[in-house]
């Protein structure tokens, strides 16, 4: 395949327009993002980021968190006056800094961003939403979540990555950083919606102690460029994730999730499954693995991708790893990828079902399976919306 | 909505081959089915039963090469798949197509919805009310001895034989076609199955009497059940024999060959 080439702007991503205004720690920070090389992503589309024309944002999140107590979500800068040891011990722990230069940017640049911290047994039955939106073209936004659920505690973030309709370019670098503490269970649910002028560049993490569990849901339908690196570390003894994503590439999106996660613990579970449709020129790429460390006997590990093409001109790249260092262990991965089947649009058109409709009920049939699997109906029908609208 | 009134069925010289292929398989088929009547078609394998089905229903994989096929005034093989739904035919499949994650109750309401859909009329001011559709789906699933759970399964998905042709006869009943065509409804069911899907049918036809039904078979056994008012041999893409519910029988217990031999000279043939 065609690698892709590097932005035009070599070593700088963004540059603030008055560094002197950033704190100490992030001029370091600056300073080491400046020094790292570009990645090398042959299948991420960078060189039509028009770096130069891109300058930082503040001020593009909202926060919906319910009153519960214990509680505290607050947006970065607030947390990092109220509860700044908090935010210290956290803050680039689960994510390494320094491995990536788009995220070394964000350990600089991050102003808007969301802390929750949910203390031990405390359980916030309903969703904290966060929404980062890209306020206008030309903005750079780097946008920081954490999320602290403490032992035996539940709670459930709705995180949304999205803009209004713009006219040019613009960038998000987010990293978003989840711990779940011995018993915590966390459900994390992260789309992006943004418009088709934008990139987005960022990280995921989660690290999952002993006995904790995670349901994380991963969609994509917006922006131009997107590329998604997340690890789980499935770290304690009898720690569980349930991964459901979706991707729907059209236009001439070019849109990656590279989700790994890492058994460590004994008798770790982990289910991940995607499911990605592509259109028009659009391309996806799934880039999964699973790796399972010596020390993570009686692992049950399933990775699974299923891809639908709508038109000959769209592409993916589904590739499921696994990397297994343990005897004693359950792994299986795989991907299937195939095309609407003209039998099936005949049948639906014989029932009155114009080729359009019949067509939109497939894709939406395709999808079904992860979305039925949301744990929340007003997700559910954002998500079905969000296809939907894309048909 | 479709009209309401009656209106036959005329077909008239109807040639067909398969797209890109250059041999006819039907080769000037002449046949009226009438409104409120029941017609059935026999045939051998491979005599261009199904090809007739499909055709009419508008399938991409059949070419008409020339002759109409008539219906409410307008020639139906002119129209897209879906205007002759809309117009009320019915195709019930001989393979009946599996779609994943669509289930039963979302496919029967859009298709419903689809019917009664007006141009230049928003959808969501023509589409039946949801309580009114679960309403007529409980019923007429019950006509059908189909389990309430149906209606929540994926189209097709790991339905057995009998449950995929019992879907079809739930979409007749839900769509209330006016003609309706009945493609090889019997093949691979067995004896209770076969009842089932009959009197399913002939409920259909009593809540519609006008219905004309169009009965596509190998075997005389189904007609046993679906009482035919004529029926038609076809053999190698021509209708060669027209009679009543005793030629059924005949063929039954003389095969098809005693026609052939009268038709073509030459049963090897």
């Amino acid at each position: 395949m065609q690698a892709y080439n590097a932005p035009q702007n070599g070593a700088a991503v963004v540059e603030p327009q008055d560094s002197t205004a950033l704190s100490t720690d992030q001029q370091v920070a600056l300073e080491q993002a400046r020094g790292l090389p570009l990645p090398v992503w042959k299948r991420t589309r960078l060189d039509g980021l028009e770096v130069d024309t891109l300058y930082p944002t503040f001020g593009a999140v909202e926060i919906d968190a319910p009153v519960t107590p214990g509680l505290y979500v607050a947006d970065l800068q607030t947390a990092l006056r109220e509860k700044p040891e908090l935010v210290a011990k956290y803050r680039g722990e689960a994510v390494v800094d320094d491995k990536n230069k788009f995220v070394a940017y964000n350990a600089a640049l991050a102003r808007d961003g969301v802390v929750v911290y949910v203390p031990r047994n405390v359980e916030v039955t309903e969703p904290i939403r966060v929404t980062y939106r890209v306020p206008q073209a030309g903005a750079a936004i780097f946008p920081r979540t954490l999320v602290i659920a403490e032992a035996n505690s539940h709670v459930t973030v709705i995180e949304e990555f999205t803009s209004g309709l713009l006219n040019n370019q613009a960038l998000v670098i987010p990293v978003s950083e989840i711990w779940a503490n011995d018993g915590a269970h966390v459900r994390f649910m992260s789309l992006q919606t943004l418009d088709p002028h934008v990139s987005l560049l960022g990280a995921q993490t989660a690290i999952v102690d002993r006995d904790a569990s995670i349901f994380w849901m991963s969609g994509a339908v917006g922006a131009d460029v997107q590329h998604m690196d997340m690890a789980v570390r499935l770290a304690g003894n009898g720690s569980a994730l349930d991964w459901l994503g979706f991707t729907f590439a059209t236009g001439k999106q070019n849109l990656l999730w590279a989700p790994t996660v890492n058994h460590v613990g004994l008798s770790t579970t982990a289910q991940i499954t995607w499911k990605t449709a592509v259109a028009d020129t659009g391309y996806a790429i799934f880039d999964g693995m699973i790796k399972i460390d010596h020390s993570a006997q009686g692992t049950n590990s399933d990775l699974r991708d299923h891809v639908l093409h709508l038109s000959p001109a769209a592409r993916s790249d589904s590739i499921p790893g696994l990397e297994i260092d343990a005897n004693e262990v359950k792994a299986g991965h795989g991907s299937t990828s195939g095309q609407v089947d003209e039998e099936q649009l005949f049948y639906l058109q014989a029932r009155g079902l114009n080729r359009r409709e019949a067509l939109r009920m497939i894709v939406l049939g395709f999808f079904a399976s992860v979305i039925e699997r949301v744990p929340l109906e007003d997700v559910r029908d954002r998500v079905l919306e969000l296809i939907d609208g894309k048909l | 909505m479709p009209n309401q009134q009656s209106s036959n069925l005329e077909i008239r010289d109807l040639h067909v081959r398969i797209t890109g292929e250059d041999r006819e398989i039907l080769k000037g088929i002449n046949l009226t089915v009438e409104a409120g009547k029941i017609h059935a078609i026999m045939g051998p394998n491979g005599s261009g039963k199904s090809t007739l089905a499909y055709t009419l229903a508008g399938h991409p994989r059949y070419e008409v090469i020339s002759g109409e096929a008539l219906y409410h005034d307008e020639n139906v093989l002119e129209l897209a798949p879906e205007e002759r739904s809309r117009l009320g035919l019915f195709l019930a499949f001989q393979y009946p197509v599996a779609v994943a994650g669509v289930s039963v109750a979302n496919f029967l309401r859009a298709a419903v919805n689809a019917h009664r859909g007006e141009e230049g009329k928003d959808p969501k001011t023509t589409a039946m009310p949801i309580a009114q559709f679960r309403k007529m789906m409980q019923s007429q699933m019950q006509l059908l001895e189909m389990a309430p759970e149906f209606q929540r399964r994926y189209l097709n998905e790991g339905f057995s034989g009998g449950e995929k042709k019992r879907l079809e006869i739930l979409q007749m009943a839900m769509l209330q076609p006016n003609m309706a065509i009945m493609d090889e409804t019997d093949s691979g069911l067995d004896i209770d199955a076969l009842r089932i899907v009959a009197n399913g049918v002939n409920t259909v036809k009593e809540q519609n009497p006008e219905m004309g039904v169009l009965v596509i078979t190998h075997y005389q056994r189904l007609l046993n059940y679906i009482k035919p008012d004529r029926v038609h041999v076809l053999m190698d893409g021509l209708m060669v024999r027209e009679g009543g519910p005793e030629l059924a029988l005949e063929l039954e217990s003389k095969g098809y060959d005693f026609i052939r031999e009268e038709v073509f000279g030459n049963a090897s043939l």
